[in-house]
C-alpha cells in the first residue's frame, strides 16, 4: 500500500524535528503537572468536582490541548521544521486530493497520537479515584474528531490566510468559539461544545447527542479538506507573479 | 407487648412457605437514635439458606438505608429468631424486611414504625402482671412503661439503650437465655439501673448472674449500674395505692446515672483525611517523567522508522498498565481507620466499658470494610447508607465525603487494679497491663508516673502540674484526646483519676488488609 507522501511527510517532521519532539513534551509535560494537581484527596472533596469529577477535568483539558497543538502545528502558528504548508504543496507535483487527503491524515493521525501519549496520565487520575477505564476511552471517541476536525481546519486556514496574525486570530476565534462559545448555548446546540461532548461521552456513553456531535466534527474535518483541495486548485490557477 | 405478623409484599409464589414475625422495640416502644432490639422470627416449610435483609431509613432526608444482614439457615419446618440492633431515626418511614436466598428474593415486606411509637424513655417491668406503672406516662418527657416478658429481653446490652429503668418482679430464668443474662448484667454493670422487686418471690437459685447482682457482700459486683432491691412486692394492689411503687421509682430515677467520660467530641481529635504517602509521590512522579523522556527518545529514534507506532503503543500500554497499578494501589493503600477509645473501668470489676470513636478515611472514595469485634455495636454518627453484616461481623459501605466517623462499644475484661494506700501512696497489683504515658489527673493537674509497674509508687507532691495550657500532654492523637478527657472527668467532681495509654488487639474496629490504621486506646479509672 502506498502511503500518502504528505501526510508521511508531514508525520515524519511532527514526530522527529526538535520543534516537535518539544510540542510533545510541553503537551505531555502539561498534563502529568494537571496529574499530579489531582492528586492531593481534599481536592475530590470540593463540591464541584466530586459533581463533576477529577477525571472529567482532565478529560477536558486534554481534549482541547491537543486539539490546540493539532490545529497550531497544522495552521503554522506553531511552525515545525521542515513541514510544509498548503501554500508549499501548491507548488508541489502532488494533485489537489493527494495534498487535501494528506492533510487530513496528518490532523487525524496526530491528534490520535496526542491522545494517546495522554493514557498514561489519565491512568494515574483514574486509578488514583477509582473511576471507570471505560469512560476514558468513550471520551477518547468524542475528543477525536473535534482534534482532528481543528487540526484540517488549521492546515486549510495556513493555505486561506498568508498573514502571521490573521492566521492565528482566526485560529484562535475558531477555538474559542468552539470551545467557550458552544458550551455557553442552550442544550442541544451545546452538543457542538467538546467540553460538553467529553461530559456526556463519559456521563452517558456514547448516545444519539454524543454520536451526532461526532457527525458534525467529521463532516467538519471533510469539509475543511474539500477546502484545502479547492485552495490548491485556487492557488496554482492564480496567475503567477 | 407488640409482635407484627408481617404480610408479605410482592414475592413470588415460593414465599408463601415463610413465616416472618417481627418484634420492635423494648415493649413495642421505640427511642430515636438510640439503638433498638428488634427481633425477627422466621419459619419455612422448606429449606432455607440465605439472607434476612433489615433496611432502616437512616437520613432525616430518608434516602440513606441502613442495611443489617442477617444468615439465614432452616431446615424443612425449622424456625430461627434473628436478633438486630437497629437506630430508628425516622419514625415515620417503615423498616424493610427482606428475605432471601440463592434463587432471589422469597419475602419482603415493610415493617411500620410510626410516631405513636416515640418515646424519650421507656419503664420496663418484667412481670406477669401488666399493671402498676400507669403512672410513667403523663410525668414529665415522654417516658413510657413497658411490661415484658424474658422473650423480650434483648440478647446484647447495648439494646438496652433506651430502658432509664429495668424492674424485675417475676422472672422465670428458665426461659432467660444465656445471651440475655449476659446483656442484662452487662448492662447493669455499665451503667444501668435495676430495680427488683420481693426477691425471695425469685427463683434466684436458677439465676446465679441476678444472684451475684444482688450479693450485699459482693461490693461493687454491680460495677457502675445502680441495683436497688425492694424487699416488698411494690406492684401489690394495697402498695400501689399507696404510692410505694411510684416513690420507688422516682427515688430510683431520680438518682443520677454514671455519665460516660467518653464524649463523641473526642470524634473531633481524629484525622478526617489522610495524604498520599510521600513515597508513593515520589514514585508516581519518577514514572511519570521517565515515560516523558521515553516518549521523546522513541519518537526521535523510532518516529519515521517503519513500525515505529508498535513500539510507541507498546510503550504506551506497558506505561499505562503499570502508572494504573501503581495509582490503583496508591487509592487502596490511603484507606485507613483512625481510631480513638475510651476504655472505662467498670468500678471494681475487672471489665471495662470501651467506646471507640473511627475515623474511617477513604481519601479518594470507593468502597470500604472493617470488622467489628464479638460482643461490640458499631453505628455511624452521620446518615450513611452503611451494610452491616452480622454473619461477618463486618460494617460494609461508602464515605461520601471520604471520611467518616463510627462509633463503637463493648465491654471488655480489663484488669487495672490500682488503689491508693496513702494520701503519697499508690499500690499497683500483680498482672496489670502495660500501660505508656501514665497520669494522675485530678482538678487540672496532672502527676506523670514514669514507671508503671507493680508494686508501690511513692508520690511526690511538688511533681503535681498544671494543665490549662492545650497540648501539655502532647499534639498527637493520645495527647489531644487525654486534654478532652480531663474536661469530661472535670465534671465528675473532685477525684482522682489514673490514666494511661493501652494497646488492645480486642479494642475497635479492623481495618482490613492493605489498609493503613492507627489505634489509641485511653483507659481510665478512679482511684479509691
Amino acid at each position: 500500500m502506498r502511503v500518502n507522501p504528505v501526510f508521511r511527510s508531514d508525520l515524519r517532521h511532527r514526530l522527529t524535528s526538535r520543534k516537535g519532539g518539544t510540542v510533545v513534551t510541553v503537551y505531555l509535560a502539561a498534563l502529568g503537572v494537571l496529574a499530579f494537581l489531582s492528586l492531593p484527596p481534599d481536592l475530590g472533596q470540593l463540591d464541584e468536582l466530586r459533581h463533576e469529577g477529577l477525571l472529567l477535568a482532565f478529560l477536558v483539558v486534554e481534549t482541547v490541548l491537543a486539539a490546540y497543538l493539532t490545529s497550531a502545528t497544522a495552521s503554522g502558528e506553531i511552525v515545525i521544521e521542515g513541514e510544509k504548508s498548503v501554500w508549499d504543496l501548491a507548488a508541489s507535483p502532488f494533485s489537489a486530493g493527494v495534498v487535501a487527503r494528506g492533510k487530513v491524515l496528518s490532523a487525524v493521525t496526530f491528534a490520535m497520537l496526542l491522545l494517546a501519549l495522554a493514557a498514561p496520565f489519565l491512568a494515574i487520575v483514574a486509578g488514583i479515584r477509582g473511576e471507570a477505564v471505560g469512560s476514558v476511552a468513550r471520551a477518547a471517541v468524542a475528543a477525536l474528531p473535534f482534534a482532528a476536525a481543528l487540526g484540517v481546519a488549521g492546515a486549510l486556514y495556513a493555505g486561506l490566510f498568508e498573514s502571521d496574525f490573521t492566521r492565528s486570530f482566526v485560529h484562535w476565534l475558531t477555538l474559542l468559539t468552539l470551545v467557550v462559545g458552544a458550551t455557553a448555548v442552550p442544550a442541544p446546540w451545546d452538543t457542538l461544545s467538546p467540553v460538553r461532548l467529553v461530559m456526556l461521552a463519559v456521563r452517558d456513553g456514547l448516545g444519539s447527542r454524543v454520536l451526532l456531535g461526532i457527525a458534525f466534527y467529521g463532516a467538519l474535518a471533510a469539509a475543511a479538506g474539500v477546502g484545502i483541495a479547492r485552495r490548491v486548485e485556487a492557488i496554482r490557477a492564480a496567475p503567477q507573479g | 407487648m407488640l409482635i407484627i405478623l408481617l404480610p408479605a409484599t410482592s414475592v413470588p409464589a415460593a414465599a408463601v412457605a415463610l413465616d416472618v414475625h417481627a418484634t420492635l422495640g423494648i415493649g413495642g416502644w421505640v427511642s430515636p437514635g438510640e439503638t433498638t432490639p428488634l427481633r425477627v422470627d422466621i419459619q419455612s416449610s422448606t429449606p432455607l439458606t440465605g439472607t434476612l435483609q433489615v433496611g432502616v431509613p437512616s437520613g432525616a432526608r430518608g434516602e440513606a438505608v441502613t442495611t443489617h444482614l442477617v444468615p439465614i439457615r432452616l431446615a424443612a419446618g425449622g424456625r430461627q429468631q434473628a436478633s438486630v440492633d437497629v437506630i430508628v431515626r425516622d419514625p415515620r418511614r417503615p423498616i424493610t424486611l427482606i428475605v432471601q436466598d440463592g434463587s432471589g428474593e422469597r419475602f419482603r415486606s415493610a415493617l411500620p414504625v410510626g410516631p405513636d411509637r416515640v418515646v424519650e424513655g421507656i419503664i420496663a417491668a418484667l412481670t406477669r402482671e401488666p399493671a402498676g406503672l400507669e403512672f410513667v406516662t403523663g410525668t414529665e418527657g415522654k417516658r413510657r412503661p413497658a411490661y415484658i416478658t424474658e422473650d423480650d429481653l434483648p440478647v446484647r446490652w447495648q439494646a438496652f439503650d433506651a430502658i432509664d429503668l429495668l424492674i424485675i418482679r417475676d422472672l422465670d430464668p428458665r426461659r432467660v437465655l444465656p445471651a440475655q443474662a449476659r446483656a442484662l448484667v452487662d448492662w447493669v454493670r455499665q451503667g444501668g439501673r435495676l430495680l427488683i422487686v420481693a426477691p425471695r418471690e425469685l427463683n434466684l437459685a436458677e439465676a446465679p448472674w441476678l444472684r451475684d447482682l444482688l450479693q450485699p457482700n459482693a461490693r461493687g459486683a454491680s460495677g457502675r449500674g445502680d441495683v436497688t432491691v425492694a424487699g416488698e412486692d411494690l406492684f401489690a394492689p394495697a402498695r400501689r395505692e399507696r404510692g410505694e411503687l411510684r416513690a420507688q421509682v422516682r427515688a430510683v430515677l431520680d438518682r443520677a446515672r454514671a455519665p460516660s467520660v467518653a464524649d463523641p467530641a473526642l470524634a473531633d481529635v481524629l484525622p478526617s483525611t489522610r495524604p498520599l504517602p510521600g513515597r508513593t509521590q515520589i514514585g508516581l512522579a519518577v514514572l511519570s517523567l521517565l515515560y516523558i523522556v521515553a516518549v521523546r527518545l522513541v519518537l526521535r529514534r523510532f518516529g519515521a522508522v517503519r513500525g515505529g507506532w508498535v513500539i510507541m503503543t507498546v510503550l504506551v500500554v506497558l506505561s499505562t498498565a503499570g502508572l494504573y497499578t501503581v495509582a490503583a494501589g496508591a487509592r487502596i493503600a490511603a484507606t485507613s481507620v483512625a481510631q480513638l477509645s475510651v476504655a472505662e473501668m467498670l468500678g471494681t470489676l475487672e471489665a471495662a466499658r470501651v467506646t471507640t470513636y473511627a475515623s474511617i478515611i477513604t481519601p479518594y472514595g470507593g468502597r470500604f470494610a472493617v470488622s467489628v469485634p464479638a460482643g461490640a455495636d458499631a453505628r455511624a454518627l452521620s446518615d450513611t447508607a452503611l451494610t452491616y453484616d452480622d454473619g461477618t461481623r463486618e460494617i460494609l459501605g461508602t464515605a461520601a465525603d471520604g471520611q467518616l466517623t463510627v462509633v463503637v462499644r463493648q465491654i471488655v475484661p480489663l484488669r487495672l487494679g490500682v488503689r491508693r494506700q496513702a494520701s503519697d501512696l499508690l499500690v499497683v497489683d500483680q498482672g496489670i497491663p502495660p500501660l505508656e504515658r501514665v497520669v494522675l489527673y485530678r482538678g487540672r493537674q496532672v502527676y506523670r508516673i514514669s514507671t508503671w509497674a507493680a508494686g508501690p509508687i511513692r508520690l511526690d507532691p511538688a511533681r503535681w502540674e498544671p494543665v490549662d495550657r492545650p497540648g501539655a500532654l502532647g499534639t498527637d492523637t493520645a495527647g489531644r484526646g487525654m486534654d478532652l478527657l480531663f474536661r469530661q472527668l472535670d465534671r465528675l467532681g473532685d477525684t482522682t483519676w489514673l490514666v494511661g495509654r493501652i494497646v488492645d488487639e480486642r479494642i475497635g474496629l479492623k481495618p482490613r488488609r492493605g489498609a493503613g490504621g492507627e489505634a489509641v486506646t485511653l483507659v481510665v479509672t478512679e482511684i479509691r
